[in-house]
Formats: C-alpha cells, sequence, structure tokens
C-alpha cells in the first residue's frame, strides 16, 4: 500500500474552477498557517490569469498579495502555472518576458512550478523554463495535458513523457486532466506507459471531477503506481473542481494508503472558505451529477459559463448545446489541440462565432491563423484541408504566413515600458494602466475578509440584494416586515 | 434501439431517502395532473412505513392520501411495495394481514406492487403476488442486492429463476439499496438474472450513494434492462436514485429512445424544489464517491439514525468504529441483505457491541427470531460463536417456545373489534392513540402554498430567525424594520 502526497489546490484551481479566480488575498490569510499545518507538499497559488483578475476585478496588488501568502506559509512550497509561451493573452509571449515572469516570482517567494504546452512540442520553451526556475532551486513539474482524440494514444503520451522528462531540470511531470475526462479504464493503460518513459521521475495526477469519477481514477492511478495528488477544500471542491481532501483522505484510508496530512486541520480550513463563499456570494463545490456529454465536447468546467454568457449576448442561451457540440467539431477540424488555454478559448470562440452567425468559419479570430501557421509549434494532427483553405484565404492571412511571433530581448522591452521595476513591467504587461492605477488608488492589500457570523444580518443581507421594489410589506399573525427603499 | 421505460420514485423512494418520509399528500397534489402526463411506466407511490409516519407525524389519513393521489393520475399505474412478511414492525406480521393490505391497497386504486425478501420466502412472495393479481395488478418480485461471498450472480440467478416462475409475476426488479451495485458487476448480474428470468422485463433501481449508479444504469441498459428507476431532480441524488433528468440526456447519447415529456418534468421539478425550500425539506445533491458504501452497505438513511443513537451515548466520535461493526456483525449474522428489517437489527446489534464494549451482551428479540429461522432461512450460518451467543441470551428459550402465530383475517377481526378492514390495518401499523389524534386533526391539507419569490423566500426565513420584539436595520438606500 502506498503513501501519498497531497497537492492543495484550493487558493488556485479551485478558487479558478468555482470562484472565477475572485478570491483575494485576504479570504486565505486567516487560514494559511492552518494549511501551512496541514502537511501538503505543494500549495498552488498562482497563475498569470490570476494576476489580472486580481488588477482588473478586485483592484488588488497580486505581488502583494503573493508575499503575504508565502510569508504565510513558511513551511510550505508555493506552486506557481503557467503556459510555455504565454502569459494572459491568447497570443505568444516573448521569452525573455516568460523567463523575467519565472525569476520575479521566484524572488517573490514560489518555489515550484508547473509549466505546460498543450501542443507537448515546444520542448526548447519548456527545458529553457525549467532552467531558469533552477537558478532558484524550484522545482519543475512539466504536465501530459490529458485529451482524448485518435492522436491522443498512450503511444502520444509516452514519447511526450519521454520528451518532457529528458532534461534534468525537469523535477516531475504530471498528469494533467483540465476536463474531467479521464476515466479509471484509460488510468490502467495510459499509466503504465507513461512510468516506463518518464526517466524515473514521480508524476502527479490533477482530475477535475465533472462526472464524479477523479475520485475513482485517482484511486486507480495509485493502483498503478502513482502517489502525488491533487486536492481540494471541499467548499472549493467538486464540480468543475477537484475532489476534496475530506473525501479522498476517507478513501485513502479504506484503500489501506497512508498519508502526512493532519486532518484536525482541515474542517477549520474548509468552515472558513464555505463563510467566505456565502458572504462574498461565490459558489460552493458540489458533485456533478454523471454526464456522458463531458466527453463528447472536452470543454473544461469553467468555459462552460463563459461560453453561456456569450450565447446570453445575442440571446442564444438555450443554444448551448449546439455550441458544444459545435466545439467538438471545430476541435477535430483543427487537427485535435488539446482543450487548455488558449486552444479550449480559441475552439471556444470559434464554435460560439459558427453557430451565433450561422456561417461556420465566416469570422477567424488572428490566434487562430497564428497556430495554424505553427505560432504555438506543431498541431497534434493536420488542420482539415477545407479548414486549412478558409484560413489561407483570410484577408489577415498574409501578416501571419512565414513569420515567426514577435521575440524582442528584455533591455527592448525594457525600452518601451520605460524605466520602471520588472514587477511593475509585468503588470503592464498583462493589464492596462488605467487598471494599475485604480488598483493604486484603492490603498493596501487587505489582510482579511470579515465575514458575517448571524445567519439574520446574512439573510437581511439577501434581502436587501434581493429586494427592488420601493416599499415592500409583509405581515403574518404576530409578525411585520417593512422593508423602504 | 431500445425503448427505456422509467418508474417515477419522486413521491416513494425519493422522499423516503430525502425527506424521511415526511411528504404528504397535498405536497404532491398540485402536480399529480403533470405526473400522471408525464409518460411513466408506473409511479410508485407508497408502502407501510409511510402509512406509519403519516399517522404519526403528519397526522393525515393515509388511505384518504392514496385515494386522493390515485384519482389525480388516472392514467397511471400507482405502485405499492411490501416485504413478504411484515408490515412496519420488524417483526413477523399474520398472512392473512398481509394479504388484507394487498386487497385494500388495490381497493384504493393501487394497480402495481413490489414485493420483496431479504431471504427470498419465495412461497410467501408468490402467495401476495396471487392476491395481487385478482384485482389484474402488476407485481414485480424483487432481487434485493447485497455484496457477499454469497450473494453471487449464480445465486442472483437462482433467485430469478424461482421468482420467475409464477405466472403472477410481471417484471423482476433488481434493487440495490445501499448503491453498492458497481457498473463492472452489473453487467454479469444481469446476464445471470436474464438467463433465468423466462423473458420478463427487468427493472433496476439503484441508490445513487457513490455517484456511480447513473453509470450502472447505462451498463444496465446495454445489458438488457429496459426500466429504470428514477426520481425527479430535486428528490434524486444522494441517498436517493439518479434523476430522470440525467439519465434522459445519457440516454439520448447512447441513442436510446424514451417518451418522457420534458416540459413537464421541469415543472414538477420546480414545484418539488418550491416545496423543499418552503417546508425546509432537504434538496438531492449528489455524493462525492465514498469507497466506504461498499464496506458497510448501510442504507442512505440509516446512518443519521445510527448518528442519533451514538449522541444519546455520547460517543458521536465512534461513528466510524459502528460502521465497521456494522460489516463484521452482518457477516457473522450469515450475510442478511442490508434492508429492512436486517439492517436495522445489524445496525442495532453494531451500535450495542460499541456502546457496551461487549460484544453480543445485548440481544434483541428480533435477532433471536431470526437465527431460530422465522424469517425464513438464512443465507449463509450465522458464526458457531455468535449463535452460541444468541442460545445463551435470556429470551432465547421463550422466544423459541412461541413461534410467530399465524392467526386467520376471522380471528384478527375478532381481536380488533367491529372494524373496517382499512382500520384494522391502521390498528395493525400503529396506537390506537395515534390514530385518534390524526382523525382530530381534520381532513386533509389538499395544498401547501410554496413561496414564489425571493424576497418573500428571505423574508419568511427572517421571520423564523428574528427572535426580538423590534428591529431595525438600515443600509445605504434601503431600510428594514420589524416589528412582533
Amino acid at each position: 500500500m502506498a503513501h501519498i502526497e497531497i497537492i492543495d489546490q484550493t487558493i488556485r484551481d479551485g478558487n479558478q474552477s468555482l470562484w472565477g479566480m475572485r478570491m483575494q488575498a485576504g479570504m486565505a490569510l486567516p487560514v494559511a498557517p492552518l494549511m501551512d499545518r496541514a502537511g501538503y507538499s505543494v500549495v498552488d497559488f498562482v497563475g498569470s490569469s490570476m494576476f489580472e483578475v486580481m488588477v482588473r476585478h478586485a483592484r488588488e496588488d497580486p505581488w502583494e498579495g503573493l508575499d503575504l501568502i508565502v510569508r504565510a506559509l513558511p513551511n510550505t512550497r508555493v506552486r506557481a502555472g503557467m503556459r510555455c509561451h504565454g502569459i494572459i493573452t491568447m497570443s505568444v509571449t516573448p521569452n525573455d518576458l516568460m523567463d523575467l515572469w519565472v525569476r520575479r516570482l521566484c524572488a517573490h517567494g514560489v518555489r515550484s512550478f508547473w509549466i505546460h504546452d498543450p501542443l507537448h512540442c515546444n520542448l526548447d520553451k519548456l527545458h529553457r523554463l525549467a532552467k531558469v526556475a533552477k537558478e532558484y532551486d524550484a522545482e519543475v513539474v512539466l504536465a501530459l495535458m490529458y485529451s482524448v482524440s485518435p492522436v491522443h494514444t498512450d503511444g502520444f503520451y509516452a514519447n511526450a513523457a519521454a520528451r518532457l522528462s529528458a532534461s534534468a531540470d525537469v523535477d516531475r511531470l504530471i498528469l494533467y486532466d483540465m476536463g474531467g475526462i479521464m476515466v479509471p479504464e484509460r488510468i490502467k493503460t495510459l499509466v503504465p506507459a507513461i512510468l516506463e518513459n518518464c526517466n524515473g521521475k514521480p508524476i502527479e495526477v490533477h482530475s477535475h471531477n465533472v462526472t464524479g469519477l477523479a475520485p475513482l481514477v485517482y484511486l486507480e492511478a495509485i493502483n498503478q503506481g502513482l502517489n502525488i495528488i491533487h486536492t481540494c477544500a471541499r467548499p472549493l471542491a467538486n464540480g468543475s473542481s477537484l475532489p476534496s481532501i475530506e473525501m479522498t483522505l476517507r478513501n485513502l484510508k479504506l484503500a489501506g494508503h497512508t498519508y502526512g496530512i493532519d486532518s484536525t486541520v482541515l474542517a477549520p480550513i474548509s468552515e472558513h472558505f464555505e463563510r467566505v463563499a456565502r458572504t462574498a456570494g461565490f459558489q460552493i463545490g458540489v458533485p456533478n451529477e454523471y454526464d456522458l456529454w463531458m466527453y463528447e465536447h472536452q470543454v473544461p468546467g469553467g468555459m462552460t459559463g463563459t461560453l453561456k454568457n456569450q450565447l446570453a449576448q445575442h440571446g442564444m442561451e438555450e443554444r448551448l448545446d449546439e455550441v458544444l457540440q459545435e466545439t467538438a467539431n471545430v476541435r477535430r477540424e483543427l487537427g485535435y489541440p488539446a482543450m487548455a488555454t488558449p486552444f479550449s478559448q480559441l475552439v471556444g470562440v470559434l464554435a460560439v462565432m459558427n453557430v451565433v452567425t450561422g456561417k461556420r468559419y465566416a469570422s477567424i479570430p488572428d490566434e487562430v491563423i497564428q497556430y495554424a501557421y505553427g505560432w504555438y509549434g506543431a498541431p497534434v494532427a493536420p488542420i482539415d484541408p477545407a479548414i486549412m483553405d478558409r484560413i489561407d484565404s483570410h484577408p489577415r492571412a498574409k501578416d501571419f504566413r512565414n513569420s515567426q511571433p514577435p521575440n524582442p530581448s528584455l533591455s527592448e522591452i525594457r525600452k518601451q515600458y520605460g524605466n520602471v521595476s520588472d514587477d511593475e513591467l509585468i503588470l503592464r504587461f498583462l493589464v492596462a494602466e488605467h487598471h494599475i492605477d485604480a488598483m493604486r488608488a484603492a490603498g493596501p492589500v487587505r489582510r482579511d475578509y470579515p465575514v458575517l457570523q448571524d445567519p439574520t444580518l446574512e439573510k437581511v443581507r439577501q434581502i436587501m440584494t434581493a429586494s427592488t421594489a420601493k416599499h415592500l410589506m409583509l405581515a403574518t399573525e404576530d409578525f411585520k416586515l417593512e422593508l423602504r427603499r | 434501439m431500445t425503448h427505456i421505460e422509467f418508474i417515477d420514485q419522486t413521491l416513494r423512494d425519493g422522499q423516503q431517502s430525502l425527506w424521511g418520509m415526511r411528504m404528504q399528500a397535498g405536497m404532491a397534489l398540485p402536480v399529480a395532473p403533470l405526473i400522471d402526463q408525464i409518460g411513466y411506466r408506473v409511479v410508485d407511490l407508497t408502502g407501510s412505513s409511510m402509512f406509519e409516519v403519516l399517522i404519526k407525524y403528519c397526522r393525515e389519513d393515509p388511505w384518504q392520501g392514496v385515494e386522493l393521489l390515485t384519482s389525480a393520475m388516472p392514467n397511471s399505474r400507482v405502485r405499492a411495495g411490501l416485504r413478504s412478511n411484515a408490515c412496519v414492525t420488524f417483526s413477523i406480521t399474520p398472512d392473512a394481514l398481509m394479504d388484507t393490505w394487498v386487497r385494500r391497497l388495490a381497493a384504493h386504486g393501487i394497480r402495481s406492487f413490489w414485493i420483496y425478501d431479504v431471504l427470498f420466502n419465495i412461497d410467501k412472495m408468490h402467495r401476495l403476488a396471487k392476491v395481487a393479481k385478482e384485482s389484474d395488478a402488476e407485481v414485480a418480485g424483487a432481487i434485493n442486492f447485497s455484496l457477499s461471498p454469497v450473494h453471487t450472480d449464480e445465486y442472483y440467478g437462482q433467485r430469478a429463476a424461482e421468482l420467475s416462475a409464477s405466472d403472477d409475476v410481471d417484471t423482476l426488479l433488481i434493487y440495490d439499496t445501499a448503491g453498492c451495485l458497481k457498473p463492472e458487476r452489473v453487467g454479469s448480474l444481469v446476464d445471470a438474472v436474464r438467463a433465468n428470468g423466462r423473458g420478463k422485463p427487468i427493472e433496476l433501481h439503484s441508490h445513487n450513494v457513490t455517484g456511480l449508479s447513473t453509470l450502472t444504469y447505462l451498463e444496465a441498459v446495454r445489458h438488457g434492462v429496459t426500466i429504470l428507476h428514477t426520481a425527479s431532480r430535486p428528490l434524486a441524488n444522494g441517498p436517493s436514485m439518479p434523476s430522470t433528468e440525467i439519465l434522459l440526456r445519457n440516454l439520448k447519447l447512447l441513442g436510446y429512445r424514451s417518451i418522457l415529456n420534458e416540459a413537464l418534468m421541469a415543472k414538477v421539478a420546480d414545484h418539488f424544489a418550491r416545496i423543499a425550500r418552503t417546508y425546509n425539506l432537504k434538496l438531492g445533491v449528489p455524493n462525492e464517491f465514498d469507497l466506504s458504501a461498499y464496506e458497510h452497505q448501510i442504507p442512505g438513511g440509516m446512518t443519521g439514525t445510527l448518528l442519533n443513537q451514538l449522541k444519546q451515548h455520547n460517543m458521536s466520535e465512534r461513528l466510524d468504529d459502528v460502521l465497521h461493526e456494522t460489516a463484521i456483525v452482518r457477516k457473522e449474522l450469515g450475510y442478511p441483505g442490508m434492508m429492512t428489517p436486517f439492517s436495522q437489527l445489524v445496525g442495532v446489534l453494531a451500535v450495542m457491541n460499541i456502546i457496551t464494549g461487549k460484544r453480543y451482551s445485548v440481544i434483541p428479540d428480533e435477532v433471536i427470531q431470526y437465527a431460530l429461522g422465522y424469517y425464513g432461512k438464512t443465507v449463509a450460518p450465522i458464526e458457531p460463536h455468535v449463535m452460541e451467543a444468541i442460545e445463551a441470551a435470556p429470551r432465547f428459550r421463550d422466544i423459541q417456545a412461541h413461534p410467530p402465530e399465524n392467526p386467520s383475517l376471522e380471528e384478527i377481526r375478532r381481536q380488533h373489534g367491529g372494524v373496517d378492514d382499512d382500520e384494522l390495518l391502521l390498528r395493525a401499523l400503529v396506537p390506537a392513540s395515534d390514530i385518534e389524534a390524526m382523525r382530530n386533526a381534520g381532513p386533509i391539507k389538499q395544498n401547501f402554498p410554496t413561496l414564489s419569490s425571493l424576497e418573500l423566500d428571505f423574508a419568511r426565513e427572517l421571520m423564523t430567525l428574528q427572535q426580538s420584539r423590534y428591529v431595525q436595520l438600515q443600509s445605504g438606500e434601503l431600510s428594514v424594520s420589524f416589528a412582533r
């Protein structure tokens, strides 16, 4: 029986999957010391999208937030994640800026990185970033992005595992199931294929519990010899997020495995996040019903909501299933890119446009053209010839054909942004300057987040939010309620 | 592709699993005409425990409720369920009373019965099926599923052969109370039942305790099951069955057909969600996968009962010990299926063993009756050391000397004085004082108002929460005042 290592995803992927990355540092800080004691090998926290959301929507300095969290977790490695060729924008980011991003995160205390390339082909970029992380002795985990298609065979992943793990700067690989479409049967063949080719490096598993099967995927992965899994505190687990730490530990114990988690801190952590969710009006994770449809379109959990919003803007919410179906078609036609950033978004946008306009590929985003011309690397399967023709004949095609993404050096980039610190430079790259100004104007990062304790107050708050009438009176035999605006 | 039929469990096992059988007739009446039009093969409605709960806790006449609902669903076959040798009590009910129970349910409009017996007293099951056929009711013979070394596919194949031998049994029902029937087991199980089922249609009923029941259903359908038990979404999932909504969606993706009216289903779901919110009843949500379901096989609702019993002894932290002990007791008692009455008996023994710290120092009468074969033949022998403890129990001799009586209906009628059979059955179920209190509570409530807007909903909660006589609260542009 195995000893299992647990990586906490509560404040990163749980937050991303269920709270739309709206978790502010002060929402986590009060329980950070408990999280530090829990015995997680790593607490995942940072990504560039989360930086963007913090600045734009929470008006909170993400560097300051990161410092606060890192300081509150002195005994735990804090992780950041990135796509090997881009931060934030769907397009390609200059190499020097990617390197700077890693260095600045390290300077602020990040000591673990997971780095992915949905096409599994940009080895030079992956290994270069790994090398930069090693300047600070940070842990490097490269991702095998799980996807289902005729090209994503066990052999495909075995080959990717061999190439990704070949660099001495790579400590681990992670089998990353962002769509929650992994099933226990596939684990039985996939994991042995990966293990034979990973140069003896440990493999982590990360599976979103979209269909309710992720806990079984974890147990089967352990049967096949893996022993590092990703979980979240219960309020931020399940549904489009990962399995809960609470239920995972229960299942591990029953299956005869051991773990080094202090389970006494879990309840107060979960209670805290549940109160935050109730106060802030954030979603509390519940398991989904099993839905075969997920395997069809492979759209990551959080993205379904985005697609729904886009359709709502055109008054076409009822056509979601059609868009999801179209997503599967577009993905096939584009050569089966794994449904992770940026391709999940590109495929999703194309699917929405195709359905909304009623004319397929009538409008093609620049990034799709760039993808077709290899800016992101070689597609895993050829693009459908009919679609490639459409792309070739697009007015913007000439701008990207036979060209490379711009790759200015750091000194050129610095010149462009003027005399600012590297942290500021990164913020300016990520968001518009007026957002940074608004963030500064909002003052320092809050260290906590007051949660309503009294259920009566909570109800009043909800009434105040829900009521739109100017005057509302309700009466029962012994009770009268009046609302006035 | 095959046509799949559904048996609606919203009003019966959905609410039994999630609402503790507290659904009153008036909560379902407003949507009964809709349920009637959805296209279910059968609508399950009642059982003797529901009768008991309605009288004792809701002070509502269950016969009246059954009549109101069956008349509101004139196009549907409405089902009731029974254990072959008992209604309500954990002990044994005379045959004549069981027969009367079936006849009276039929007289009140029931046209479908599911009959179960954990120990498979086939003679009793067939006798009740014959009685049901007097009113041309449909009969489903239940094969209760359980995990143990004796409950093999062959075992269930034999039971299917025995059950299906009577012409009075129309369908076979694979019944998975504990939700421990895995997708990888269901295929061979269904094959075994089909091979021995004389071509009778197979129904499947599985509680979604682990979140895997939907997969189990889909796999069962691939192996030839054509009738599925599901519930409207607010009363589905968790300890209940999978939702009709998700099954339809998945089956459609696999190319199966069904004729259910989904627009009506949405209205029914909406109604029950509002009832749940207004009357503070639980809304079903899927559970996270939990391996322990396969160990103790305790039916969903019972974990709460065990926890309450432990709390009375200030031992609530020992729930996991009790669950573990349940698995051991069940093995020692010869692996009875974890359904009434055995789930309760095994559970009580497990609690007593943990609380007293001395295993089998307290033995309930029903366990002695079970050991003496009064419920039928055990599926595996009781372990010798436990049998010794049972034989040494103070009550053993007495119970051995007095096997359950099997009086005729005339004798039972005489015993209860000149009352009609409906009343006679109520009296067999609950004390006369409860029946009286029920009568005093007045006629059955036919409608349960539900709050329709968010604002009203919150206001109602506030009224419940708020204790002081006067409160005023102000925020920005809104002021709220409460006066009592």
